[in-house]
């Protein structure tokens, strides 16, 4: 536990005298729920929990299931800059030629440096967390910081073009550090730092008529391993990428529900994706 | 003791500087993302700016990230912040 306690503590002790308020006013403390495609995706364009099923054209082959979800117990005492969050998180897809089984506990630490109605503002975060991966690399720890810049006047969080057509867009860079016991079932361990880098745009067609229900998502990450030890140095490449483009359209104002198709090529290594290129029809729920 | 009057146009302005469908924002109907176009971690970064507005009045307290990322309308937004200048969650 030295370890996640040493690094949630430092993360505090940088950002911690930004927003701090030691006002005598009336004290709060808050609590909500929150579930999504993936608890890791918070800094991010918004994406809802996954529930996909796949039916092959090929009669010999069997019927898959794919479910993506990430529930986060938000909590915060008397701050507007600071947020804790505890998470579950899972990931599974049952067909065979694409594995996954990723389940993730852990504890996160959300901070906003800055005034975005006044410019550049960073929305960071910093996470530590158990890892059990029954196909990619077994039980492990896992942490991780990230930081999204924001401007919405150039569109780094928020809308910005023509009535007919908006744009968002975010990148966002970090550093993770992972430990696994059983990397790719070869029953050996293995250690990694890597740096990360994000970045995705949304666009909105016609957005006034369709209030920016219908969106078509391009992203790619891409994952430098800046050090490997173990298993990893043997079964990983020096870097991993995945890319993204998704098209979905909500069914409510609120984005609760929708529907839409996803392309991916690639892999993501913090969530137990191997390599696969693969595109899928899904529901969406956000809540 | 604000007013939902007198808090109401500070809100706006905060609203004005992050969105582009300016005309929109007047209209406390407007849905922050749907007719605005602010996206998801923008809408929790306004703790802040929300926050000051509340906190200048003498029983204000906070405005969390959670709360100002629920808002949905910018008539959600002058009420949290109405809420929150009068000492109420």
């Amino acid at each position: 536990m030295k370890p996640f306690a040493s690094f949630i503590c430092a993360f505090i002790f940088l950002f911690g005298h930004i927003g701090a308020d030691n006002s005598p006013k009336k004290k709060t403390f808050e609590l909500s729920l929150s579930l999504r495609q993936s608890v890791l995706d918070k800094n991010t364009i918004e994406k809802p929990a996954l529930i996909q099923f796949i039916l092959p054209s090929d009669p010999t082959k069997k019927n898959s299931y794919a479910i993506d979800g990430g529930l986060a117990l938000l909590f915060s005492f008397n701050s507007p800059a600071w947020q804790y969050a505890a998470t579950l998180e899972y990931h599974r897809q049952t067909e065979i030629s694409k594995p996954q089984d990723n389940f993730q506990a852990g504890f996160s630490v959300i901070n906003i440096l800055g005034d975005v109605t006044e410019g550049l503002t960073l929305y960071s975060s910093v996470s530590a967390k158990y890892k059990h991966d029954k196909i990619a690399s077994g039980e492990g720890l896992f942490f991780r910081f990230e930081t999204t810049p924001l401007l919405p006047r150039i569109g780094m969080g928020a809308t910005r073009g023509i009535k007919q057509l908006q744009v968002l867009w975010q990148p966002t860079f970090g550093v993770q550090y992972e430990t696994a016991s059983d990397v790719l079932k070869t029953g050996k361990s293995g250690k990694v730092v890597r740096g990360v880098f994000n970045i995705e745009i949304g666009f909105y067609p016609f957005s006034r008529k369709l209030k920016n229900n219908l969106e078509l998502i391009l992203r790619d990450s891409f994952w430098l391993n800046l050090n490997r030890t173990g298993e990893y140095k043997k079964q990983f490449d020096s870097s991993q990428n995945l890319f993204k483009a998704g098209i979905s359209y909500y069914l409510d104002e609120n984005r609760h529900i929708g529907i839409g198709v996803d392309y991916f090529k690639g892999e993501n290594p913090e969530q137990g994706f191997l390599n696969q290129e693969t595109t899928v029809l899904s529901l969406k729920i956000k809540y | 003791m604000p007013t939902r009057d007198e808090i109401k146009p500070k809100v706006i302005a905060k609203i004005k500087a992050i969105s582009d469908a300016v005309d929109l924002v007047e209209d406390e109907k407007s849905k922050l993302w749907n007719d605005l176009g602010m996206g998801p971690v923008v809408k929790a970064a306004m703790s802040l700016p929300y926050s000051k507005i509340a906190q200048k009045y003498p029983g204000g307290i906070v405005v969390s990230q959670a709360a100002a990322a629920k808002c949905e309308t910018v008539k959600d937004s002058i009420d949290l912040v109405f809420n929150r200048s009068n000492g109420e969650k």
